[in-house]
Parts: structure tokens; C-alpha cells; sequence
């Protein structure tokens, strides 16, 4: 079948991920490619952060450079590396998991993608000119009275979010109108399910970060007032904005992580995943509560305290939403015939330190308990087993499961279990220590602290340096067999859902025939031995 | 026999948990005591951190179980028995994190409604912040320090602002902090217990500085708190 209906679409080989493409599986390779190097990129800010904080006293970083790249360590890991990552599985997968031949509108996605370049280097290059360093929750009015470098940050986020946002509705749009025949809503991979309740946060949370960023823009150049404290404007109106998108955020940043995880465990146990609509449900619960608690960022500003009561209790309710898919997951791989490949190990290790994040949260809700531990190094513990234990895991996991589709050839399992080893202790290094320092009473965001800290953050900083070299097998193994892995079959895993029913790399037009769908995406272990959910057409090309 | 030994470890499980539970709040994680509020504060944590001690070990000890005891046999390729789902187990792990969690919620409204209970009638310190110190103001005293004292077993109101950007005003061993925002005035209520110097933090992310905006606040008797005064005008 050739590709008759593609606008742009420059023919194979290495040189179209460097051009407008509109195939979503360019696309999707070029956002999973553009955003690890920005990974890499807020990992060596990282790393310097740690180097200065291995021991106290001023070592190599003043106040300002410290601030700098914290700002920004922060900044590219959610802006530039956790969001566009997980929209660039969504981008690859979506329409492939729904029998798709691409995302409803092909150039809007190229568009989406081809913001991220240039905001990502827009944020560096203010390294130039005196790069924002008033944190990445930039907080007003500090962040009105920092150099220049902090509105091409204000500039940045509002073209990231405007590619999240373009990308939202493509996803929305896609997922109701691009389905194959029998691709019902309750034979949706929990992936796509995941990108759903996601892009729901982003469509309805976004502009308003947009919105403020615009204010402090204006507060910054032409001398408005909004976030002022005198002259009618006001400080905490900023937060209150910020937060109303930045707690969703985290949900953007977990949701497509869950669903990446919850399509590993059937494969690697041999089972249906336990309680799917209870999984998919949870999720869009998740969505919709996650957009009611933004204010328990704000415990300690001195908001209205008849406010805070509301909002710690919608906070520690999503526990339960998030206990049901923890619970599934355990359910799923109970009983189970599991086997350890180094997708399946990255997604046990998800569940392992996302509980970690999952249970802090519980104390940071508790309002007597936040006042003492917000704004400490135990809110930075939290949000890293979270993020990183969480999210980064499913996106370690997501990225070895599906190497074979997207290029075709195996990676080498023996580095990946390396490399699962290295970031499992590295994480629990890193962050475990930063829970008790923020206990007893270090700030988070100190470019120096107190000496009766110095063992936990040498620690820390071990851990942190450990992280670092930890991905270095991962690059290399990707990379190497990237170009000379052992050719895959089409579906290595013998898994069901429809990407696998097609080739790997799957044709331009995804399908060679448009698939029926007859069943549901985990139907593992029936009787008459069910192939896949495009029964009907089998595959072509194994 | 088989139902006998399942139930037999239930219960050896639960005992263990409950054991756990105790162990954790034990668990001595927090730094010294030193006002009214840390105790009930630190009460609060104790509940929680053995709470989350349990869940805890259930859940990674259900997960590494899970992992080593239903291993892949080797040259075994078929699938495993297909269950979709379990509704009473499903309305089980929903309800009781549900109660958890609404009982976690009403202790701490509990713990909130004391410690932010005012006092007949307290001591008002007026607290500002600005890059990069603390000033602490004794209104009708007379009196500006940049170092904090306060009279033992004296509730104090502490009337919290900012002369730049956002501060955060926290004595670890208070167990709570307030912010100090421009234009604003915050409360933030205290009653210092222990006689001994404590470290006052800056918790907000305010410049260049942010780290070093430290100073210490020395509780004393109130008759060396009246003579530091004196000695102040
Ligand atoms: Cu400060």
C-alpha cells in the first residue's frame, strides 16, 4: 500500500526525523529522542546542584549560579523532559493502540512538536543573558525582579504549553473519532485511557498557567502590577494560578506513566490486567479530583484557613483512586507467570518508589504536618519518588518494552537489567536521605545549609552521581542496538494489544489492512487462544 | 491443613503489622520539642508514620512475594489463568484506604484546631523579613532585633510580613512556619516550651541569598527575657 493521502512525508531512513513530518510515528520518535537529551541536559544541572550541596560552605557555585540552575534543573525535567516524553508515547502509540493510520490532525502534531526545539532553546540560551533562577515555581515577586533571562523562561513555558495544549486536543480528537471498527471505549489499552484523562487536565489547566505567565510577562515589561503587592495587585494571585495548573501537572506527568506500566504487567505475567474499568475509571477520577487541591501548595501563605480543610481533604482522597490502581497492578501479577525483562523490572520498580511518593503525600496533605515539612528537602524527597521513581521508571519501562516496535531490533537485556539496578539504587540513594533531612529542618532550594546535614546530603549526593552514570548503559544499549540489535519479530512480547499485530517497525499507513477489533487488549490465557485484538487480520510480516 | 496454615498466616501477618505499626511510631525522625504545638504535631506523625509503615510493608511485601513465588518456570510458555477482576476485593481496597484516609483527615482537623487555637492573652512579636534577614519588632517595647528572643511557656503571636519578596519564617523545633508575604500580614501562633537556642530558616525561595537568611531564636526565662529587653531600649 503506498502512502497516497500524506501531505509531507519525505520517505524512510534516518534524515526524515530532521524534517516536518507528519507520520505520528516520526513524530512520536522525534519528541522521545528531542526530550531524553533534554533529560540529560536538566541531569547535569542536577548533578551540579548535588556536587555543590556534597558538603556546606560555598564550594564552586555562588548564591545566583546555584539559583540559575536549580531554576532550570527543575524547569527542563517537567517542561522540556516528564510532559513532551509521555506525549511523545502518546504520539507513537495512540494511534496505533486504536487502529488508527495517524492522529487526527497530522500537521497540528508536527506543530506540536516542532515548538519544543525552540522553547527548549529559548530556556537555555537566557544561560546567556542571566538565566531565571527564582525557582521553577517562579514565585512573584521575586520572579518580577530577576534579569531578563527569567522572561525568555515566561516565553518558554507559554510555547511548551501551547505544543502540550495543540497536543491535548489532537489526542482527544484522535481517541473519539479515529477508532477501528470494534475499537469500543472498554477495549482501550489502559495507555490511551491514561492519555485521555490526561490531555483533560492539560485542556483545562493549561491556559491558566499560560495566563499568568502572561501577567508576569507584563509585570516584567511593561511595569503592570498584577502580582504586586502595593498598588492593587497581589502575590498570592500568582500562586493560586501557578498551582491551579501546576498540581494537575503532576497528573499529566503520572497518568500516561500508570498507563505505560499497566500495559506491562499482563504482558510479563501472562494475565488480564486486573480490573480494567476500575484502572481507567480511577484514572479520569484521578483527573478530575487532581483539579480540586492545587491550594495545598499554599498551606503556609496565610490563605483563607477555612479554605484549607477542603483542600486537604480532596488531597488525601485521591489516595484511593491511586490505592485501586496499586492494588490492580498487585492483583494482576498475582498468580501470574512473570518474567523479568527489563520492562517488566522498571515497572516493578514504578510501584515500589511511586508508593514512597504516594504515602509522603498523605503527610504533606495533613495540614499540621505540611507547615512544618513544606518548602523542606522533605516535599523534594516526595516529588522525586513520585517523578522520578514514578514517572521516569514507567518511562525507562515504556522505552525498552516498545524498543522493538519503534526500531525494529532488540536491545541487549543484560545491560538493561544493569542499568534497572543502577537507577533503582541510585533513586532510593538519592532521595531516601532527603526525607529525614527535610524532617529536621533543611530548607529545600539552599545553596548551603547547616553542617549537622552533611551525611544525608553526601548521601544524596552519591546517590545523585550514581543516577547520572546509571543511564549510560541505557544509552549505549540504545543506541548500539539501535544500529546493529538483533532484528525483532513483530511481536517479541506476544502481547495483544494492536500495535503488536503489525509490522516493527510498523508500514507508513500503520496497518496493511484496517484492523477489526473482537476483543479486549488483555485477553491473556483464553481457552481458544486468542492472537491479539486484531483477530481477524492477522499480521503481516512476522 | 491448607486453609489452617492461610489462616494461620493471616494472623501471624496482622500481629506483625500491628508490631510494625508500634516499632514505627517509635520511630524518633523529628528534632527537638520545643513548643506547645510540636507535641501535638509530632502525635499526629507518629500515627502517620506508623500508618504508612504498614501500608508499606504490605504493599512492597505483597509485591516482592508476588514477584519471587509466580516466576515464569522455565520452558513454561502458556498463559497464566485468567482473572479480570475480583468485586469484593475491588470494593475492599477501595473502602479501606477510603476510611484511612477520612480518619487521618479528622485527626489532623483535629491537631489543627489546637494548635491554631488563640490564646487568652499572647505576646504579639512582629516578624519581617527581608532579603537577606530577619527583623523581629517587640511593638510598644520599643525594641528591633535580628535576633529573636522569647519568654518561656508565653504564648506568642507572631505577626508575620515581608519588606520584598516572599519569605518563609520557620523554627524547625516549633514545628511550623509561616510565610512572610509583601502587602500581607500573616499570624503564626506559638508557645515556646524548652529554655535553649534554635535556629530561625528561611523556607521560601527569595534570592541569592535564601540560604544564609538564618539568624537563631534564644527561648529564656522570662526574667532573662525581661533583662535582654531592658538592655534593648
Ligand atoms: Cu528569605
Amino acid at each position: 500500500m503506498s502512502m497516497s493521502t500524506e501531505a509531507v512525508s519525505p520517505g524512510r531512513g534516518w534524515r526524515r526525523y530532521f524534517t516536518w513530518n507528519t507520520d505520528h510515528k516520526v513524530i512520536g520518535v522525534q519528541y522521545l529522542v528531542t526530550t531524553f537529551c533534554f533529560f540529560l541536559i536538566g541531569g547535569l544541572l542536577a548533578m551540579l546542584v548535588r556536587a555543590e550541596l556534597a558538603q556546606p560552605g560555598p564550594d564552586f557555585l555562588n548564591g545566583t549560579e546555584f539559583n540559575r540552575f536549580l531554576t532550570n534543573h527543575g524547569s527542563v525535567m517537567l517542561f522540556l523532559w516528564i510532559i513532551p516524553v509521555l506525549a511523545g508515547f502518546g504520539n507513537y502509540l495512540v494511534p496505533l493502540m486504536i487502529g488508527a493510520r495517524d492522529m487526527a490532525f497530522p500537521n497540528m502534531n508536527a506543530l506540536s512538536f516542532w515548538l519544543i526545539p525552540p522553547a527548549g532553546l529559548i530556556m537555555l540560551a537566557s544561560f546567556f543573558v542571566g538565566a531565571a533562577e527564582a525557582g521553577w515555581t517562579a514565585y512573584a515577586p521575586l520572579s518580577i525582579q530577576t534579569p531578563v533571562g527569567q522572561t525568555l523562561w515566561a516565553v518558554s513555558v507559554i510555547i511548551l504549553g501551547t505544543s502540550s495544549l495543540l497536543g491535548a486536543v489532537n489526542f482527544v480528537t484522535t481517541v473519539f473519532t479515529m477508532r477501528a471498527e470494534g475499537m469500543t471505549f472498554w477495549r482501550l489499552p489502559l495507555f490511551v485511557w491514561g492519555m485521555l484523562a490526561t490531555s483533560l487536565l492539560v485542556l483545562l489547566a493549561t491556559p491558566v498557567l499560560t495566563a499568568g505567565l502572561v501577567l508576569i510577562a507584563m509585570d516584567r515589561m511593561a511595569g503592570t502590577l498584577f502580582f504586586s503587592a502595593s498598588n492593587g495587585g497581589d502575590p498570592i494571585l500568582w500562586q493560586n494560578m501557578f498551582w491551579f495548573y501546576s498540581h494537575p501537572a503532576v497528573y499529566i506527568m503520572v497518568l500516561p506513566a500508570m498507563g505505560i506500566v499497566s500495559e506491562v504487567y499482563p504482558v510479563f505475567s501472562r494475565k488480564p490486567i486486573f480490573g480494567y474499568k476500575a484502572i481507567a475509571m480511577s484514572s479520569m477520577a484521578i483527573s478530575i479530583l487532581g483539579l480540586t487541591v492545587w491550594a495545598h501548595h499554599m498551606f503556609t501563605s496565610g490563605m483563607d484557613p477555612r479554605l484549607r480543610i477542603p483542600y486537604m481533604i480532596s488531597s488525601m482522597i485521591i489516595a484511593v483512586p491511586t490505592g485501586i490502581k496499586i492494588f490492580s497492578w498487585l492483583a494482576t501479577i498475582w498468580d501470574g507467570k512473570i518474567r523479568f525483562t527489563t520492562p517488566m523490572l522498571f515497572a516493578l520498580g514504578f510501584i515500589s518508589m511511586f508508593l514512597i511518593g504516594g504515602i509522603t503525600g498523605i503527610f504533606l496533605a495533613a495540614i499540621p504536618i505540611d507547615v512544618h515539612v513544606h518548602d523542606t528537602y522533605f516535599v523534594v524527597a516526595h516529588l522525586h519518588f513520585v517523578l522520578f521513581g514514578g514517572s521516569v521508571s514507567a518511562v525507562y519501562a515504556g522505552l525498552y518494552y516498545w524498543f522493538p516496535k519503534i526500531t525494529g531490533r532488540m536491545y541487549d537485556e543484560r545491560l538493561g537489567k544493569v542499568h534497572f539496578v543502577a537507577n533503582f539504587v541510585g533513586t532510593n540513594l538519592t532521595y531516601l536521605p532527603m526525607f529525614l533531612a527535610g524532617l529536621l529542618g533543611m530548607p529545600r532550594r539552599v545553596s548551603d545549609y547547616s553542617p549537622e546535614f552533611t551525611t544525608l546530603n553526601l548521601l544524596a549526593t552519591l546517590g545523585a552521581f550514581l543516577l547520572g552514570t546509571s543511564a549510560l548503559p541505557f544509552i549505549y544499549n540504545a543506541v548500539v542496538s539501535w544500529v546493529s540489535g538483533p532484528k525483532a519479530a513483530a511481536n517479541p512480547w506476544r502481547a495483544l494489544t494492536l500495535e503488536w499485530q503489525t509490522d516493527s517497525p510498523p508500514p507508513a499507513e500503520n496497518f496493511h489492512q484496517p484492523p477489526v477489533v473482537n476483543s479486549g487488549p488483555y485477553d491473556y490465557g483464553q481457552p481458544m487462544g486468542v492472537s491479539g485484538q486484531a483477530q481477524a487480520v492477522p499480521a503481516v510480516g512476522d | 491443613m491448607r486453609e489452617r496454615s492461610i489462616f494461620a498466616i493471616v494472623i501471624v501477618s496482622m500481629l506483625l503489622l500491628v508490631v510494625g505499626y508500634l516499632a514505627a511510631t517509635q520511630l524518633n525522625l523529628m528534632p527537638t520539642q520545643a513548643s506547645t504545638r510540636a507535641v501535638l504535631v509530632d502525635e499526629l506523625f507518629h500515627v502517620l508514620v506508623g500508618t504508612a509503615a504498614v501500608v508499606f510493608v504490605l504493599v512492597e511485601g505483597i509485591l516482592v512475594y508476588a514477584a519471587l513465588r509466580f516466576r515464569q518456570r522455565a520452558g513454561d510458555e502458556t498463559d497464566a489463568v485468567p482473572i479480570h477482576g475480583n468485586t469484593t476485593l475491588e470494593l475492599v481496597w477501595t473502602a479501606i484506604p477510603a476510611m484511612i484516609v477520612i480518619a487521618i483527615g479528622f485527626y489532623a482537623y483535629q491537631v489543627l484546631t489546637e494548635i491554631e487555637k488563640p490564646a487568652p492573652e499572647p505576646m504579639v512579636v512582629e516578624v519581617i523579613g527581608r532579603q537577606f534577614i530577619w527583623q523581629f519588632r517587640y511593638p510598644g517595647e520599643g525594641v528591633t532585633a535580628q535576633e529573636l528572643h522569647l519568654p518561656v511557656n508565653q504564648p506568642i503571636r507572631f505577626e508575620i510580613t515581608s519588606g520584598d519578596v516572599i519569605h518563609s519564617f520557620w523554627v524547625p523545633q516549633f514545628r511550623g512556619k509561616r510565610d512572610a508575604t509583601p502587602g500581607r500580614v500573616s499570624e503564626f501562633l506559638v508557645t515556646p516550651t524548652e529554655i535553649g537556642t534554635f535556629p530561625v530558616r528561611c523556607a521560601e525561595l527569595c534570592g541569592p541569598g535564601h540560604a544564609n537568611m538564618t539568624t537563631q531564636v534564644i527561648v529564656e526565662s522570662p526574667a532573662d527575657f525581661q533583662a535582654w529587653l531592658a538592655g534593648q531600649q
